[in-house]
């Protein structure tokens, strides 16, 4: 599993705009600049933010995004979930599945996919926003 | 097969009765991704300036590491003797 740029972005773009929400919406010109990212691209991924219910838009002078709803309530694992697809190791099963492929698919990826899951649960937008927060999963 | 053999997780036989075996016992998952494929990288942040300040690599060294240390838990052992349940209809 590779994480893709639309993932890599968006989770940039989403930290950022947390990080100074205090400041209004803020216009996806200012974090290309600040995040050295391609803003035709942020446009993209702000769309898929947004109609995911975690950015919301302010049309017109002044207008940028906001944070849809608390960063504290908005779930890591949920944001990458909505921007790559899905974050999951094991694929579905394409035609005939024989006992070795089924053997790995339940006992290494779907399994692992459990782990990931244990790890990133609860881990929200407003810890990574936070400095320590990595001390604090841990 | 060639990387796993270089890896030292398989053994070559030639001949007739030729072919190949498992070069030692315990092996696991994590060594055989990591022969195959190469280490396990989520994103490609190896060479960027800006990680330090990065937020967001903290989560992708989380989801590496996660990865890492399951599948270095999982032995081809392990799986195998799965597969011998799931002959003997023990369920997988």
């Amino acid at each position: 599993m590779k994480i893709s740029t639309r993932g890599r972005y968006g989770l940039r773009l989403l930290v950022d705009i947390a990080e100074h929400s205090n400041e209004g919406p803020i216009a996806l010109t200012v974090v290309a600049k600040r995040q050295d990212l391609s803003e035709k691209y942020l446009q993209q991924v702000a769309l898929l933010l947004t109609r995911g219910g975690f950015l919301t838009s302010v049309k017109g002078s002044g207008g940028g995004y906001l944070l849809e709803r608390s960063p504290a309530s908005m779930m890591i694992y949920d944001v990458l979930d909505l921007l790559e697809g899905n974050i999951c190791f094991e694929e579905p099963v394409q035609g005939e599945e024989n006992a070795i492929e089924r053997v790995i698919r339940l006992h290494v990826y779907q399994k692992l996919d459990q782990e990931v899951k244990k790890v990133f649960e609860g881990l929200t937008l407003a810890d990574v926003t936070k400095a320590a927060w990595f001390t604090y999963v841990i | 097969m060639i990387p796993l053999r270089r890896a030292g997780l398989v053994q070559a036989e030639r001949g007739v009765q030729g072919g190949y075996r498992l070069a030692k016992s315990g092996i696991t998952c994590a060594e055989v991704l990591s022969a195959s494929e190469g280490d396990f990288e989520p994103v490609p942040c190896r060479n960027c300036t800006r990680t330090d300040a990065c937020k967001t690599h903290q989560i992708w060294t989380m989801l590496q590491s996660t990865v890492v240390d399951f599948t270095s838990q999982v032995t081809i052992d392990e799986l195998a003797s799965h597969l011998v349940e799931s002959e003997a209809g023990g369920g997988i």
